[in-house]
């Protein structure tokens, strides 16, 4: 590590007004568009490309990580306030956010996931700064049975977000694997169970993921409501107070750290990065009943992972050329219009540069923070207006978002019925979690594993060959068994406190 | 809660059979160890296999609360289908209509359903939204929506 270098770049960075206010108005920027369900921070990063054509490259490098690492955390405010992630890697956030902002404590839900998305984000920050080479060292051995046996790993964790029946989880995760299926198979270019051209491309994922939350709430409000119901969001601070702090301690850092690592492997977003810590953090709990009640550990669990993700996913793509996530590589595209080809050779050609932008990675996760900090009460006010009046305006935000994805009303209309599908399933208590890792983990275990048999001339128990796979695989039996046990103990603990 | 996880059972062994049966029209491809079908068809039989689980569980009576009702006599129910039903024809009229002149409606519309009656704040809130929405996707993000009869007169 060349020191002298590091903290020049770092200087220039901090010191250099014009870099500072690009990530401040891209953290903002970014913020926003997360918080808008259906805008995501690739489709913020994508749109604000061609802006950059006449910038320096620091300043437009340090406007796109202030969307991007803003857009992290933005997607925390809607599963908050509204029921629905304004980002798929926000959707854990919804399971114990969401009840945190229904007992009142919106603005307490909102702090911590600030305080945890900054968190993870330095972590992933910090490890992307010292541990890139190595990191990446170990995502270059991932290929197809490491993929699927992380796919595995990534749906063992659905009993643990099944709520309180095993049987009703594994049925919603079922039928989202097989909702998975619709569409084009990849490997064969076969069309299965639709023809429609919108399903081509299999379901399609935001629309599908605004009905199943946004949609179906809006439906069970519009089913419920009679007398004005407000719930009054109690805002005393932007940050956590010390004993959320002390609680959430340790799952921010495990958060962090998985984030870091699962966001290091290219193709694994920060989705499945917060479900596998929202999953490890309930099965350390000693009270794994209360999760998705409302408990600030699962919103740290959720968003330190989330952001820990976005560091992650800048080693693969500063290292090695690859892009952990979408919106990386988003990215790649900007490095290469401005001239600069990510690589193993960007470490000795452009070492200044690769320095710099672990700067501007760091300082947009403090703009993060403060312009989070700033906003907290703003959005937590918008829990405060009447549903009567809020639920219309959610459901045509709900819309639009399904339809500006790609522009056309097909995906408006699968929101739809999405949304009836989901407000059946919730009133009759199936969880709606498990469909949505379903949908993000069913093509990349279904494609990978076919993938190895076609290479390995179906030999599958050659996957116990590969250490990485049988590590994961370990980990999905032991991460399975103990949901199982948890679950079991959650059971009897309802059932003792019931007879009570 | 015995009924309705009875029915749904019933429902996703439907499905089950449904998915099964479509898999074995798929396609065969030569030299592809597991083809199209393979997923689908394993994946339905662990839905079938769970659904089995549950309908035994109705049966044997392990959750013994009331379930809501999907009854027609129900307010909340029949308001809920009106407003699914305007929300429907919403969509569909997006494109002839425009989003402009569409959504305001929407928003007084579902508004007076869900029992608003203060008219003048329903009408400023319908406006300003939609106005709100419109401009902030087309002038901030680039977003055209649908603009119907009005495209040619509100090209800006």
């Amino acid at each position: 590590m060349n020191w002298s270098l590091l903290f020049g770049s770092y200087a220039n960075v901090l010191l250099n007004l014009q870099v500072m206010g690009m990530i401040f108005l891209g953290a903002t920027g970014g913020v926003l568009i997360g918080s808008i369900p259906g805008l995501t921070a690739t489709m913020g990063i994508a749109l604000l490309i061609p802006f950059t054509y006449g910038m320096d490259l620091i300043p437009s490098i340090g406007l796109l990580l202030g969307i991007f690492c803003g857009g992290m955390y933005g997607g925390s405010i809607s599963a908050i306030l509204i029921h629905t992630p304004g980002t798929p890697a926000a959707a854990a956030t919804v399971m114990d956010g969401y009840p945190m902002g229904q007992k009142g404590e919106a603005g307490r839900a909102l702090s911590i996931a600030l305080y945890s998305s900054f968190v993870g984000g330095m972590i992933g920050a910090v490890l992307m700064t010292f541990l890139s080479p190595l990191i990446s060292k170990m995502a270059l051995k991932f290929g197809p049975g490491e993929f699927f046996t992380l796919a595995v790993f990534g749906l063992s964790v659905i009993i643990s977000i099944s709520g309180k029946s095993i049987v009703k989880g594994l049925i919603s995760a079922f039928f989202g694997l097989l909702l998975a299926t619709v569409g084009m198979d990849k490997v064969c270019a076969y069309l299965r169970f639709t023809k429609a051209p919108g399903l081509y491309d299999g379901m399609p994922f935001i629309p599908t993921l605004i009905g199943l939350f946004a949609l179906s709430e809006v439906f069970a409000g519009v089913e419920k409501i009679t007398v004005a119901e407000r719930i009054k969001a109690t805002i005393t601070r932007a940050l956590p107070d010390l004993d959320d702090v002390k609680t959430i301690m340790v799952p921010v850092i495990r958060g962090g750290l998985i984030g870091t690592f699962i966001g290091a492997i290219p193709g694994a977003g920060g989705d499945i990065a917060a479900f596998v810590s929202y999953g490890e953090t309930k099965r350390a709990s000693d009270h794994p009943e209360l999760f998705g009640t409302g408990v600030p550990e699962g919103i740290a669990a959720a968003e330190s992972a989330n952001n820990g993700c976005s560091g992650g996913a800048m080693i693969p793509l500063l290292s090695l050329g690859v892009p952990g996530d979408s919106n990386t590589a988003v990215m790649l595209g900007a490095f290469i219009m401005k001239g600069i080809q990510p690589g193993p050779m960007m470490y000795v050609e452009h070492l200044d540069l690769v320095y710099s932008i672990f700067a501007a990675m760091i300082t947009a996760n403090i703009a993060m923070l403060i312009v989070g900090g700033c906003g907290v009460k703003l959005f937590a006010k918008v829990i405060s207006i009447d549903k009567k009046k809020l639920l219309p305006v959610i459901l045509v935000l709900s819309l639009v978002g399904a339809y500006s994805i790609n522009g056309n009303l097909f995906d408006a209309s699968l929101a739809i019925v999405m949304g009836l599908v989901g407000y059946l399933l919730q009133k009759y208590e199936f969880p709606l979690s498990p469909i949505l890792l379903a949908l993000i983990l069913g093509p990349m275990s279904e494609s990978n594993l076919r993938r190895f048999m076609q290479i390995h001339d179906s030999k599958f128990w050659l996957l116990f060959t590969r250490p990485i796979c049988v590590v994961l695989i370990i980990l999905a039996v032991a991460s399975l068994v103990s949901s199982v046990i948890n679950q079991k103990k959650i059971e009897r603990r309802t059932a003792g406190s019931t007879t009570k | 809660m015995r009924k309705a996880n009875f029915v749904a059972a019933l429902l996703f062994l439907a499905l089950t059979l449904y998915v099964v049966a479509v898999t074995f029209t798929f396609k065969k491809f030569k030299n592809v160890p597991i083809g199209p079908e393979f997923f689908p068809r394993w994946l339905a039989l662990g839905l079938g296999i769970c659904a089995l689980v549950l309908l035994y569980q109705s049966v044997k009576h392990y959750d013994k609360r009331e379930a809501p009702t999907l009854s027609l006599r129900d307010k909340g129910m029949q308001r809920l289908l009106i407003g699914v039903a305007v929300v429907i024809a919403y969509v569909f009229l997006w494109k002839s209509l425009g989003f402009l002149v569409m959504t305001p409606l929407l928003l007084f519309a579902l508004m007076f359903l869900l029992e608003v009656r203060d008219y003048k704040v329903m009408i400023l809130i319908s406006l300003l939204t939609s106005v709100g929405i419109f401009l902030a996707f087309k002038l901030i993000l680039g977003i055209e929506m649908p603009l119907g009869f009005l495209s040619g007169v509100m090209d800006f």
